[in-house]
């Protein structure tokens, strides 16, 4: 449904582009690329890809092409269609994705309407997240710019966006509504409606953004998931695992999600920091979280070093982890005849654990402006984790460090 | 004359002589027939960020023309007006253009180039070297070149 409703936007299109009667002077073809290399210090635990085996390519490697055409007074086109070596979602490596695809209409001076598909406006960089030139980071900060809301980095619907100026103050309102669904590791993902909107102001160096987003999520497990047919049969058996079902299930469930930030660009030293808040109102899927970063940069001619230090906390259902946890002493594992039913109840507590977690990060990295659209960034990033937790790091091993440290290295071009 | 004014006014004469084109002003062009009278520095800086897409007297869309990057006015008129330069102007730019937000400003290879474009466009607004502005554009605004 979700590609032919893409389907049918380029169909609506496609006539306005084929009769517009443009010149060439009315498109605009430009694009991005990164390429990036990246190592775990920790042997047993990934990132993006990345471990402690070699260094690897495809977590922040990415390439997108975009195309602006003007296709009558006030009226453009939008398309941008990225290629990302690592996906947070089940699409595969290097597959190209259909981001922006929008049509654009300026009202009068203050109004533009936007109807199509669009990023999710969730923070200051949510929008250019994958263009790495555009920030002095390897990548955007993740407690912030975590990896559970990289499945919702876009929408189909519609916004509209109010830009006006008062004392030197420029205010930019944006409110938008829309819907997307999307399946990652054997959970199908819908969200409708989603409706928000955000408010800058931007004065002299200050640029100040608060940000409010409700919509209403349907997660579950696919059906045809080993785990969730397991699941089934085991709530058969023993009817207080139904909490873990509601635990991996969101059923139409209002989220909120709150972000403020703060940006300083100074000619000296910039500062930016975000903190944000997500809030679900189902109680089977508790996942709230919350997290903040700080940043400071420091223009040096080509050179721009910066230090980053952020937190992050993602709260899961604490029920369904007790559940699970009071089998587990009631009944050890190990027991003869029962090997199928440890399996589940470990892949049950691994599942819950991956979504319960908190960290904190120390960000230390270098960019060096090589031209005038070639960056390159050094970057050296670590990871403490809290409540017996690994973070935002995938563990692969049983007894895995408490911390992690990740080097990345990353050449930035746009053109 | 004292020796230090002497050696000013020496240095003076040699830099109007071997490099005129530092000290041109810039000349903020629209075409003639464009009802816009004047434009304010802050507005200028508005539309070269992308953030005002039409002009405030007529509600034509905004067609903006850069210099290439070499010229000296470039980097003159965004160091200015717009109050962005080097990394940070870049860094903005490619922040505006892939956000969705809009159209960057349209390079161009010369002030020829701008003066031929707004000559024949009425939605088209550039800067240029104000020596070099003809009868076939008319001049919103002349900032000094520092």
């Amino acid at each position: 449904m979700f590609r032919f409703r893409c389907l049918a936007l380029i169909s609506l299109l496609w006539p306005i582009l084929t009769t517009a009667g443009m010149s060439s002077e009315d498109w605009q073809v430009s694009g991005f690329t990164s390429l990036g290399l990246g190592r775990m210090q920790e042997p047993g635990l990934e990132f993006l890809g990345y471990d402690n085996e070699k260094w690897r390519a495809k977590g922040d490697s990415v390439l997108g092409l975009q195309l602006n055409a003007d296709l009558a007074e006030r009226l453009s086109m939008t398309l941008q269609v990225v290629s990302r070596g690592y996906n947070q979602d089940d699409t595969d490596s290097f597959e190209p994705e259909l981001d922006w695809l929008f049509l654009s209409y300026h009202l009068n001076s203050a109004w533009r309407v936007r109807i199509g598909r669009m990023r999710t406006p969730h923070y200051l960089y949510s929008e250019t997240v994958d263009v790495g030139y555009s920030y002095v980071w390897a990548r955007p900060p993740i407690d912030v710019y975590s990896t559970i809301l990289s499945t919702f980095s876009y929408f189909d619907g519609a916004d509209i966006r109010y830009l006006t100026h008062s004392n030197h103050v420029d205010i930019d309102l944006q409110l938008f509504s829309g819907y997307m669904k999307r399946s990652r590791d054997n959970l199908e993902i819908k969200v409708e409606p989603m409706i928000g909107g955000n408010i800058s102001l931007q004065w002299e160096q200050w640029k100040l953004r608060y940000g409010l987003i409700y919509d209403r999520t349907d997660i579950r497990l696919q059906p045809t998931a080993n785990f969730a047919s397991n699941l089934d049969a085991v709530i058969a058996f023993d009817s207080s695992y139904q909490s873990v079902k509601d635990a991996l299930n969101a059923d139409d469930a209002w989220y909120r999600y709150q972000t403020l930030g703060l940006h300083w660009d100074g000619e000296a030293v910039a500062i930016i920091s975000e903190v944000f808040d997500i809030r679900n109102t189902d109680d089977g899927f508790q996942n709230d979280a919350h997290g903040w970063y700080l940043s400071a940069h420091m223009p040096l001619g080509k050179f721009t070093p910066y230090l980053v230090r952020g937190a992050f906390t993602n709260e899961y259902n604490l029920d369904a982890f007790a559940t699970v946890n009071n089998s587990l002493q009631s009944f050890p594992t190990g027991q003869p005849g029962y090997e199928g039913f440890d399996t589940f109840r470990l892949q049950a507590l691994d599942r819950l654990e991956l979504n319960n977690y908190a960290q904190s990060t120390w960000t230390l990295g270098l960019r060096y402006d090589l031209m005038s659209n070639v960056a390159l960034k050094a970057e050296w990033q670590r990871f403490d984790f809290h409540s017996n937790s690994s973070g935002q790091i995938t563990q692969n091993a049983q007894d895995a460090s408490s911390h992690a440290a990740l080097t990345t290295l990353i050449i930035d071009v746009v053109f | 004359m004292s020796g230090r004014n002497f050696s000013r006014a020496i240095t003076l004469l040699v830099s109007l002589l071997f490099i005129p084109w530092a000290w041109a002003d810039l000349a903020i062009i629209v075409h003639p027939d464009n009802p816009q009278q004047s434009i304010s520095k802050h507005q200028l800086r508005l539309i070269f960020l992308g953030r005002m897409p039409l002009f405030p007297a007529s509600g034509e869309e905004i067609i903006a023309f850069d210099l290439p990057e070499s010229d000296s006015g470039y980097e003159t008129f965004y160091r200015n007006v717009v109050e962005l330069e080097g990394t940070r102007l870049k860094r903005y730019r490619a922040y505006y253009l892939f956000s969705g937000r809009g159209k960057l400003p349209r390079p161009t290879d010369s002030n020829a180039a701008i003066l031929q474009q707004v000559a024949d466009n009425e939605r088209a607004i550039g800067y240029v070297d104000s020596r070099l502005v003809n009868e076939k554009v008319k001049v919103l605004l002349t900032l000094p070149e520092r």
